[in-house]
């Protein structure tokens, strides 16, 4: 206590400047030696210097509008943790110097939150002379209202005050020795009675991380002094709550001895608990050993059809429990040496606080960097698997015919993917091991290709439109925005496979079981390309420009095969027709002809089929009759040709295809030789027209294919009607083409889309792709379904994830707009800007869904350990409604995820309290290593709780200073005993009236 | 630095709807300011390039003229990636191209890549007022409808032409997320633009009248 003492002898009452009118001069400030004997200032060197100081200091108060400013108490103090009150804290600083050492002063105020500045015009309390003996500050002091808030100014947190300014020396600066401290505390005295300012003054003093302070509040009645003292232990003589009184009571005797009745004391035990045994929350890697043997069936921890997601280590690391005793009667409550009332099961007050790991090592976020990384290197597949990888493997390969017959023409539905792995499909160097065992092979080839087996254990989900499996509401939040990230459909082939990627990457050990299973994934593929197999699980038909490139082109392959397929199914007649057109006249086609039960009307002006050339006499290649829409100058009805279907393209094919088109240039004739290259498909349906419609003509071909370019007669002079100009224009590219257009029928034409040579093209695409380069075309999909695994586990109540969610999306389609550089190396030499864009904001990505797993994480290991034992809880809490239960203790896991502090409802009696005592019973029996068999057999009942990590006091009394008939003025002491700790923080103030 | 004359962006439009509509001639009157009678139907796609200035920004324009002829249309639509904004055209005399505007947008929803892309429905050859089939209200409506902005023009008579695609390039322009800086103009300055964290929200609907 000896610390406490001296300071109100050295920094006693300063008397006010004499002279109030001219102190408004900065730069003669007009300071006038202390007049008590008790301020000592020895250094009159300074003065000067210091002089300029006070000056400094006077001006920012000036400036701050807080001369004559005593804050009035509060009409309606505010409870500080009552919930919806929107309290800020505003703070203004400014920068003083004293010689070459510089000072902040910070304004503090805790305002309700509106828009306005703080008050800058004070209420003029002065002017009729009276001063409520309740200032603001004294009234704080005093309100009992808002003790121990929480994440809180050390100064509100000790006294309770809202409003104060400090003086903090900046830098490593530091106030500590006495001589400094007292200069520095008579600067704030003395500016404090220059321009009469209310506001409760300190000074940080010692080390920053101490937070100790000392200050002055002054107005026309009262002098309070602040004064705080930080140990390393505490001391013998403040050990217990009776000590504590004893030395605030001495405290109060000076400097006239008093005796001091009724203090009112505020208590406060605060209770840790780290281990939390049963109620841990942890998530472990997936493990492919077990994929391997069980497939999906041990749950979802091991599965490997997801990323997985999650903390190893409990993402919460502690809880805190504060049991308080607020405003018991200093007579009513006992603690000693020998004797203590203060049992926190008792405590009449529960809160909670949690803190969380800082840096929590999630397997999300793990995922998620190794993928990135690896997009970085630039190593080859045949550096990476070294002998292992097999070019040749890749190449057009003549000796298809030398796989097992068997094999070859697959009738059944069914193939064994063991047998060709074994049979040498990969026809590696046999006897070496590659990367991926191979039990773990066949298992993964065999859930990405389930239609390799009789009964596949993941087979693909039928429709990948249907929302169907998009099982999770917040899966429909996102929907759209799903749609515009450009990946791939979800649990589809590429989807499986990304994600297999990822766990090779990771649990495989990087970056050679990838390559291996790519290869593998390669071979596969080409396989079946060669022997007519449809890739499973992609969605049918030509590319779809809304998934990634690596997506379009196992579409391309697919669509080849179809169209392979279908052209062999087609027995034998692509070769006999050509020699045997006689074949037409009985095929399916030619069922037009048969099927008229409408005479044509013969028009004696046209001609007949007689009259045409005779190998243009037979029509070949109809689909069907347009309605009764009659040749203009033949005797026949019109139809529509079977046509060439167009060739599909995928997105690196297109942009390489803009490119020559913009590359002929922006004028006329530019465009006239994009017409010319484009009109391939033109030609090929004008081929077909005349080989479906003997003895058409132009305009025929125009009322089919551009309707509005033939305008209907309205006159009645037999003539029908005329094109367009545009169509009639002497040379126009419609007219050349129909020149040179021959009748030939669709299926003898030059294929407009060769499929052997796209489906080559594609595969070359993709088996050309290094395993970084891989990663890279991947990443869009592989972000997808680190989206897609959040929302799986996302909750309602974890605030900001589906904030976060939104806002990475758009990113995400943004990053869709971008190619990377594999995606178009092949036909672009350009190093675009783009590259970088991408990574970066691949990058951004990263961050921000590592980020989010961390928060969800959070949330979920909170109400793994506060939901779960509803049944526990109920019993307990002696309540009926189970629902109502569960509902509560939602509640409660939302107020910890989101506020710093919750209150327990009923304290130790309450839901959660019954919950937190079993979790620190659970915890102290883990600590004792007691078994619940040792338990039964001890009487003693086990303690609840451990040792308390902090203890705290807060005594408070009015009484009068420092004469039994001076004014009541408030005494203040707040005492906090932590292990390596000891605080005291006073506030004691005396009534100047009679000193 | 940033030189004077330096390109803000390079931007993507296209221009769809039914064949005769007269899109290669609205493209034509914006670039060349022609037009010509004989102006033959379009194969695939065709464009032309055209550099503005738009309060002081010069943006380079790639305008992608498409078929408009059912038979085409498998192949024009991969040509709408990329695409920034799209003007739609129907001719106010012939209410078949009107009532076919849905269809096309439809298409372009689904195939263009940039979902907040800016649309502008065009009527055209308003200058043939004595057959016109739609009214002007009608296609203010639509275009309300569609959250799109809305013009008639005539590529014979000039009218609405320059308007409609300089309205267009600056809604562009004011929609965050949806066009990138050339990256000799982003050296140096801050990339305060293009930055696509927002979704532009709200109502595209604006009349240009
Ligand atoms: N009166 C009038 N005629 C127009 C106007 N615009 C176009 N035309 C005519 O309409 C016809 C078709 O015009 P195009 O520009 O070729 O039509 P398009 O939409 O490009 O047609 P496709 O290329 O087939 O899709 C031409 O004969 C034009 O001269 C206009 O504003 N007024
Ligand atoms: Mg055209």
């Amino acid at each position: 206590m000896t610390h406490l003492g001296p300071h109100l002898r050295h920094y006693g009452p300063v008397a006010p400047a004499a002279h109030p009118g001219s102190s408004t001069s900065p730069i003669q400030p007009k300071l006038m030696p202390p007049l008590t004997d008790t301020f000592e200032i020895e250094d009159f060197t300074a003065l000067s210097d210091w002089e300029k100081f006070v000056a400094g200091f006077e001006d920012i108060l000036r400036d701050w509008g807080v001369s004559h400013y005593h804050p009035p108490p509060d009409p309606a103090p505010t409870n500080a943790t009552s919930p919806g009150v929107p309290w800020v804290w505003r703070q203004t600083r400014r920068e003083i110097r004293f010689m070459d050492c510089g000072f902040w002063v910070t304004r503090f105020l805790r305002t309700l939150d509106v828009a306005d500045d703080p008050p800058t015009v004070p209420p003029p309390t002065r002017s009729d002379g009276s001063v409520t003996p309740g200032s603001r500050a004294c009234q704080s002091l005093m309100n009992g209202e808002n003790d121990f808030p929480c994440s809180a100014h050390p100064i509100y947190y000790f006294y309770g005050l809202d409003e104060f300014i400090i003086l903090s020396p900046q830098g490593t600066e530091q106030v500590d020795n006495p001589t400094r401290i007292k200069m520095v505390l008579g600067t704030l005295s003395v500016a404090a009675h220059n321009t009469e300012c209310g506001i409760p003054m300190f000074i940080q003093v010692m080390q920053r991380s101490q937070a100790q302070f000392a200050g002055l509040c002054v107005n026309d009645r009262f002098r309070t002094m602040f004064e705080m003292a930080v140990l390393p232990k505490v001391p013998s003589s403040c050990r217990n709550l009776s000590e504590i009184l004893y030395v605030f009571q001495e405290k109060l005797s000076q400097p006239l001895p008093m005796s001091v009745r009724g203090c009112r004391c505020t208590l406060r035990r605060t209770y840790r608990l780290e281990d939390w045994t049963s109620h841990a929350w942890t998530q472990a890697p997936p493990d492919f050993e077990l994929f391997a043997m069980f497939g999906g069936q041990l749950g979802y921890l091991n599965d490997l059809r997801q990323l997985p997601f999650g903390a190893g280590q409990d993402p919460v690391k502690r809880l805190l429990l504060n049991t308080t005793w607020p405003g018991l009667v200093e007579e009513t409550v006992l603690e000693n040496d020998v004797h203590n009332d203060l049992d926190p099961l008792e405590a009449p007050s529960w809160s909670v606080s949690v803190q969380f790991e800082e840096q929590p090592q999630c397997l999300l976020g793990q995922y998620l960097r190794q993928f990135v990384k690896v997009s970085e290197n630039h190593e080859s597949m045949l550096r990476v698997l070294g002998d292992f990888f097999n070019q040749s493997d890749y190449d057009v390969d003549e000796s298809v015919d030398n796989v097992p017959n068997a094999l070859k023409r697959l009738t059944g539905p069914t193939y064994g993917l063991t047998d060709i792995i074994k049979s040498g499909r990969s026809r590696r160097n046999s006897n070496q091991p590659g990367p991926i065992k191979d039990d773990y092979l066949f298992k993964i080839l065999e859930y990405l290709f389930p239609d390799s087996t009789d009964k596949p254990e993941f087979p693909y989900p039928q429709d990948f439109g249907s929302p169907s499996h998009r099982h999770n509401e917040n899966f429909n939040n996102f929907r759209v925005l799903l749609s515009t990230i450009k990946s791939c459909p979800v649990d589809g082939l590429l989807w499986r496979f990304t994600i297999v990627a990822a766990h090779c990457l990771h649990i495989l050990g990087g970056i050679k079981p990838l390559a291996h299973l790519m290869h593998e994934f390669m071979l596969e593929i080409r396989f079946r390309w060669e022997n007519g197999r449809k890739l499973p699980g992609l969605p049918h038909g030509p590319p779809d420009h809304s998934y990634c490139l690596f997506h379009q082109k196992l579409q391309m392959i697919n669509y080849c095969i179809d169209r392979k397929l279908a052209r062999e199914s087609v027995p034998n007649q692509s070769n006999e027709e050509a020699v045997t057109p006689k074949n037409d006249e009985n095929s399916d086609e030619e069922f037009f002809d048969c099927d008229e039960d409408e005479e044509i009307e013969v028009d004696e002006t046209k001609t007949n089929a007689a009259d045409l050339p005779i190998w243009n006499q037979k029509p070949a290649g109809r689909a069907e009759r347009l309605g009764k829409t009659m040749l203009l100058h033949h005797n026949d009805f019109m139809y529509v040709p079977i046509c060439q279907e167009p060739a599909p393209m995928t997105d690196d094919q297109l942009a390489e295809q803009a490119e020559i088109l913009l590359q002929l240039g922006s004028d006329a004739e530019g465009s006239e030789l994009r017409a010319k290259m484009q009109s391939a498909s033109l030609l090929s349906d004008m081929e077909s027209f005349k080989a479906a419609n003997p003895g058409s003509v132009l305009a025929d071909f125009v009322r089919w294919h551009s309707p509005r370019d033939w305008i209907e007669s309205q006159k009645d002079n037999g003539e029908k009607g005329k094109l367009s100009v545009r169509m009639m224009t002497p040379g126009n590219a419609w007219a050349e083409a129909w020149e040179s257009a021959k009748p030939v029928p669709a299926r003898r034409q030059k294929r407009l889309f060769d499929d052997t040579r796209e489906a080559e093209k594609a595969i070359k695409f993709l088996t050309s792709l290094k395993p970084g380069e891989a990663t890279q075309t991947l990443m869009p999909t592989f972000l997808h379904a680190a989206i897609h695994r959040l929302l799986l586990e996302t909750l309602d109540n974890v605030p900001n994830l589906k904030d976060i969610i939104s806002t990475v999306l758009p990113v995400l389609a943004r990053l869709a707009r971008f190619s990377c550089r594999p995606e178009v190396q092949h036909y672009s030499s350009e190093t675009l800007p783009e590259f970088d864009t991408r990574t970066n904001l691949v990058r951004d990505v990263v961050q921000r869904l590592s980020a989010a797993e961390i928060k969800l994480s959070q949330a979920l290991s909170l109400r793994a350990k506060f939901t779960k034992d509803v049944n526990f809880v109920k019993e307990k809490a002696q309540l009926d409604d189970q629902e109502q239960v569960a509902r509560q203790m939602e509640d409660f896991v939302r107020q910890l995820y989101s506020c710093p502090e919750v209150k327990v409802v009923g304290a130790s009696r309450g839901p959660a309290g019954q919950l937190i005592q079993k979790m620190f019973k659970e915890a102290e029996k883990a600590t004792q290593m007691i078994t619940d068999d040792m338990e039964a057999v001890t009487d003693a009942p086990l303690k609840v709780f451990p040792a308390p990590v902090s203890r705290e006091y807060i005594i408070r009394v009015a009484v009068p200073r420092p004469f039994p008939y001076s004014a009541k003025s408030p005494q203040r002491l707040y005492v906090c005993i932590k292990d390596k700790e000891f605080r005291l923080a006073g506030a004691f103030t005396l009534d100047k009236e009679y000193l | 630095m940033e030189q004077p004359d330096a390109i803000l962006t390079s931007l993507k439009l296209l221009i769809i709807g039914e064949s005769g509509v007269g899109k290669s001639s609205l493209l034509l009157r914006f670039t060349d300011d022609a037009f010509d009678p004989e102006q033959a139907a379009t194969i695939g796609v065709d464009f032309k390039v055209k550099t503005i200035t738009i309060n002081q920004d010069k943006i380079k324009l790639a305008i992608w003229d498409t078929a408009g002829q059912e038979r085409f249309r498998t192949l024009t639509p991969s040509y709408y990636r990329g695409g920034q904004g799209a003007i739609l055209v129907y001719d106010v005399t012939n209410r078949d191209t009107f009532d076919r505007v849905d269809n096309w947008l439809t298409e372009l929803e689904t195939y263009s890549t940039n979902h907040d892309i800016v649309k502008m429905l065009v009527g055209n050859k308003c200058d043939m007022d004595e057959t016109r089939a739609v009214s002007k209200d009608e296609g203010i409506k639509l275009a309300r409808k569609h959250q799109m902005m809305f013009i008639e023009s005539s590529a014979k008579t000039k009218e609405g032409v320059q308007c409609a695609f300089e309205e267009l390039v600056e809604k562009i322009i004011q929609t965050p997320g949806l066009w990138e800086m050339t990256s000799d103009r982003k050296r140096g300055i801050h990339v305060a633009q293009g930055e696509g964290s927002t979704v532009p929200g709200g109502c595209n609907y604006c009349s240009v009248i």
